[in-house]
């Protein structure tokens, strides 16, 4: 069958039971191994002298904290390995760490150890601090100055304020719950990366930025996520100035203001977000600056082909528009609403401005919710390009009156 | 317009006319083309089984890319989708096949999703006794050779 597999492979195995994977090139076995978490890859030192050494030259790390019983056997596994690979380009150092679990918590040691990840020009750098409420851990500066960096994950540290940034590889940027030195570091970082694609932003409560603004001519995608709290109700401003930006998903609970800048390339929004509002803290329509900050938001995101949106911000959508006609959503044609509570009254309002919409999925974001939704549109030719209506499971009661050729399915 | 052709040849002597952007996800066939225009490409380390399926991945790849001219997230879900069953079907010795046209032709995201899923067959293993007998490794070692490794890697645990 594989006749030509079998002829380039020297094996004292019987025919059929071909060692292919003992033959590939080291380069091969190096990128394979540099998928699996370290410690499964030292246990590839004992299945035959072919793997004996194979492990120590992969050019990656991949460790937890946990992954060893004692703190000394942790740290001198990094140091050797770092050591032994002194001169390879490094293709990946990914390190969780929990600094209130250490016996001697050493955030110089693994400063220590991301400076010389630095040197060693790695590629994809994932740093992660697992202990809670603590931000001990400071990243060093000279991650700021990692050339060949293509991918940075950091979650649960401290950036400090960038001087000199020289980053021209850097595409992926994934921060969760990083927390900053200034107000303006991140802002700097950001706008310093000028290959940077994907951003992705899960904010700290601590981070102490009251107004970020992410600029960028190269990025394509972007997310960013607050949760809510009831103890912040602090007015934050998150300013977007991206040409290239395609995709962008706001899962905000805290951000009272949104400015979308140059956003004309947007194809796909994902909005979670109520502006702040609460029960309590309601849309006012004598507050001109969030009226105007709402007309303006919609306006940017009208040209967008795919929307998904949550029940918080169908409502602040539904309270604004009666006062201020909302604008036209041309080009949109595919919808889908989480919904998290009765808002279908809320939902025709916007569907009249959706001209071209062709798929509508009405989805739950808890499937035990049942809201016994009666649909029945009021004015049938509101959707004549409806042709794909889906509801899923938990909004049990549904009736549609549907327009002609349009297929429904009931989750 | 009409889409140019071109044509690879399997070890087997077997032609497979394949579209230029198609073929061009390889790296090296898109520099031969351009060095040797209107010439017949004989692939004599390939098989006709592992060429068709590379044409496949290939053939799969580019049609995502052609479509619609973005790279929404439902699409490129869709592809990994796609790539994760196509290599599910693909038995091991055809797998290592596959990671290796890859590796030949430098078509660098097939290489990701081959090596992926080795890793994860080496994942899935308890031990170095299953990933032995999965991948047919021989072990050439004594027992106490095996241990005094393991002292010596500072095993983690």
């Amino acid at each position: 069958m594989d006749g030509d597999g079998v002829k380039r492979v020297r094996s004292t195995n019987q025919p059929g039971e071909v060692d292919r994977i003992s033959h590939l090139p080291d380069c091969l076995i190096f990128k394979v191994l540099l998928s699996l978490p370290t410690k499964e890859v030292v246990k590839t030192s004992t299945l035959s002298t072919r793997w004996n050494h194979i492990w120590k030259h992969v050019p990656g790390l991949n460790l937890e904290y946990d992954d060893f019983s004692e703190h000394d056997s942790f740290v001198s596994f990094i140091d050797s390995f770092l050591s032994f690979n002194r001169d390879t380009r490094l293709h990946m150092f990914k390190l969780t760490y929990d600094y209130s679990e250490a016996d001697e918590p050493e955030p110089s040691l693994v400063r220590r150890w991301l400076d010389t990840v630095s040197r060693m020009k790695v590629e994809t750098l994932d740093v992660t601090d697992d202990s809670a409420e603590s931000w001990e851990l400071e990243m060093t500066p000279a991650l700021y100055t990692c050339g060949s960096l293509v991918s940075l994950k950091l979650v649960g540290l401290t950036l400090p304020s960038p001087d000199l940034v020289s980053l021209p590889s850097l595409k992926d940027i994934n921060l969760i719950l990083v927390e900053f030195t200034d107000e303006w570091a991140l802002e700097k970082f950001i706008s310093q990366c000028p290959s940077l694609k994907n951003l992705c932003i899960e904010r700290s409560f601590g981070d102490d930025i009251p107004m970020l603004r992410v600029r960028s001519q190269s990025l394509l995608t972007f997310i960013h996520i607050v949760d809510s709290h009831e103890s912040f109700d602090d007015e934050r401003i998150l300013e977007i100035d991206a040409p290239m930006l395609k995709y962008l998903k706001l899962s905000d609970g805290r951000t009272a203001i949104f400015k979308l800048e140059n956003t004309a390339s947007l194809v796909g929004v994902h909005i979670n977000t109520a502006f702040n509002l609460t029960s309590t803290r309601r849309f006012c329509p004598n507050d001109a600056q969030k009226r105007n900050m709402i007309q303006n938001f919609l306006l940017m995101i009208s040209r967008v082909d795919n929307i998904v949106i949550a029940s918080c911000t169908l409502e602040v959508i539904y309270e604004y528009s009666r006062y201020e006609q909302l604008p036209v959503f041309r080009n949109l044609s595919s919808l889908r609403v989480n919904l998290d509570g009765d808002v279908w009254e809320m939902l025709p309002v916007f569907l009249e401005s959706c001209l071209n919409l062709t798929t509508l999925v009405l989805g739950s974001i808890q499937n035990h919710v049942k809201l016994g939704i009666t649909v029945s549109p009021r004015r049938p030719r509101v959707l004549p390009s409806l042709k794909y209506v889906e509801i899923e499971s938990g909004l049990l009661t549904c009736e549609l009156t549907k327009p002609q050729e349009t297929n429904l399915k009931l989750g | 317009m009409s889409k140019k052709m071109i044509v690879l040849k399997s070890s087997e002597g077997v032609s497979f006319v394949v579209e230029e952007a198609v073929a061009r996800q390889s790296k090296i066939i898109s520099f031969l083309v351009e060095e040797f225009p209107d010439r017949e490409l004989p692939l004599t380390n390939m098989t006709s089984e592992i060429l068709r399926k590379t044409i496949e991945y290939c053939k799969k790849h580019v049609v995502e890319d052609d479509g619609g001219g973005d790279s929404s997230s439902s699409s490129s879900g869709d592809l990994k989708e796609w790539d994760v069953k196509f290599v599910a079907e693909i038995d091991q010795p055809r797998l290592m096949d596959l990671l290796m046209a890859a590796n030949y032709l430098d078509i660098p995201s097939l290489l990701d999703v081959t090596c992926q899923k080795v890793a994860d067959t080496i994942a899935a293993c308890n031990d170095e006794k299953e990933i032995r007998a999965t991948f047919n490794i021989e072990n050439d070692f004594t027992e106490e050779e095996v241990e005094a490794i393991r002292m010596e890697n500072q095993y983690p645990i």
